[in-house]
């Protein structure tokens, strides 16, 4: 059942993205509410903490992008990866650490953008005005919906995980 | 004639009840008769207040549940009022919209048109795509150019049966083959990374100046000739330089963008693999 909500949370996330995060600009920079549902996900200690949401929110919004596919798989594999080895290596996963979750995220997933661009497609993108335009302003719009995102995904986790939050 | 001391008590009486009388009836005993009843008005008055405040204080529940039935219904209008005046509203502005597509359309006969809601973004803020509601389905196919009633907005990089990919003119890996009236020179408008437009390939003896329009050319076989892309702001022109630049202010407002328009009777002809044989879009 988690599972399966888990799947609509990540729908509905990809859908809001395009449809209304997309629009929202900090010069050219917008946030990314897929990476942050996401890395709230991984982070919370009673979700199941699996590749496959990685996977399956990067197809997702790999549909809808002009960019491939698999390199939002790549960036949100990132964005898992790290989130898996900081539960693993933490006690207690804290809001410090979804900061840090989301912050190397946000350099990955853009960073892969930007090559991908610059070096295959051979778009004229330099790095200084991809960093200035784009990189750093969606890092900040992404600090900054951090908080309620990871406030939100904290109440649905813990009305799908009610035993385990009488456990502790 | 002699009376007796009882008649002559009652005599005296009704003398003086009758002369009080007629003092009365001629006004003499009015200021005595004010002076007289002005307690006891001064008590009635007081008692009625008292008795209209009890009576409205064992009366006020009731009240103040009517009127707090009263103010919720009339909340439930207001709010029903201001829904029906904002539907209203986004009604005007969606049938000022397309009278606006209407006026293009009419002003361009020759082609046929798909009209198009935009339904979102391109994920990526390096990208400037927009998602639009119809697809293969409705005839919609790869190539084929979009346009708005302000002018040209890009074309259809992808599709799937309900819904279409737009490439817009201001991203970073559009080329537009373009006319700059009214020198009739032709250029290539480019995007940017910040979705600013410029002209690029205009040749150095070209006599352009701000003010003048940029339109498709049709060379490239991409999209259809004189559709109004923007209008040139500035020219950079450098004497070492191989050619001019031009910044051009886009006609269309991509931010704002709602309702699109596909010409569904072009058919782009793909010039790629003779211009560019290694890369291509994304």
């Amino acid at each position: 059942m988690a599972s399966l909500s888990g799947l609509v949370v990540l729908a509905l996330a990809t859908a809001l993205q395009s449809a209304v995060f997309s629009r929202i600009h900090l010069l050219q920079g917008a946030a990314d509410v897929v990476l942050l549902t996401l890395a709230a996900w991984y982070m919370h200690e009673d979700a199941p903490a699996s590749w496959v949401w990685a996977v399956l929110a990067g197809l997702m919004v790999g549909t809808l992008s002009a960019l491939p596919w698999w390199l939002f798989v790549a960036g949100y594999g990132v964005v898992g990866g790290f989130a898996m080895l900081l539960r693993r290596k933490l006690w207690q996963p804290s809001f410090f650490a979804f900061f840090t979750v989301v912050l190397l995220g946000t350099l990955a997933t853009q960073g892969l953008s930007w090559g991908y661009l610059r070096f295959v497609v051979r778009s004229p993108l330099p790095l200084g005005e991809a960093l200035n335009r784009v990189v750093f302003p969606s890092l900040l719009l992404n600090l900054l919906f951090a908080l309620p995102v990871y406030s939100l995904m904290d109440e649905w986790a813990a009305w799908f995980f009610p035993n385990r939050e009488v456990e502790r | 004639m002699k009376f007796s001391p009882r008649t002559l008590r009652a005599l005296v009486i009704a003398l003086v009840v009758v002369g009080l009388l007629a003092l009365s009836l001629g006004g003499y005993l009015t200021p005595l008769t004010r002076l007289s009843t002005q307690p006891v008005l001064a008590v009635q008055a007081w008692l009625a207040r008292a008795y209209a405040g009890i009576r409205a204080y064992l009366n006020a529940p009731k009240d103040v549940n009517t009127l707090r039935a009263e103010n919720q219904q009339l909340k439930a209008e207001v709010s029903r009022l201001q829904t029906e005046v904002v539907t209203l509203q986004q009604q005007l502005a969606e049938a000022e919209l397309l009278s606006a597509l209407l006026d293009f359309a009419r002003a361009h006969p020759q082609n046929e048109y798909k009209a198009a809601q935009v339904i979102g973004r391109d994920p990526s803020p390096f990208l400037h795509y927009i998602i639009i509601n119809r697809g293969s389905d409705d005839g919609l196919r790869v190539g084929m150019p979009v346009v708005s009633a302000e002018g040209l907005v890009g074309h259809i990089t992808a599709v799937i049966p309900n819904a279409a990919r737009v490439q817009l003119i201001t991203d970073t890996d559009s080329a537009v083959d373009v006319v700059v009236q009214p020198t009739h020179t032709n250029a290539v408008l480019v995007g940017s990374l910040t979705g600013e437009l410029s002209l690029d390939m205009v040749a150095l003896d070209a006599k352009i100046k701000p003010g003048d329009l940029v339109l498709t050319s049709g060379l490239g076989g991409r999209y259809p000739p004189n559709i109004l892309a923007g209008q040139v702001v500035s020219v950079r022109k450098l004497s070492y330089a191989l050619f001019q630049e031009a910044a051009v202010q886009p006609v269309v407002d991509f931010r704002r963008l709602q309702i699109v328009l596909v010409i569904v009777n072009f058919r782009p002809v793909d010039v790629t693999p003779l211009t560019r044989p290694q890369g291509g879009t994304p």
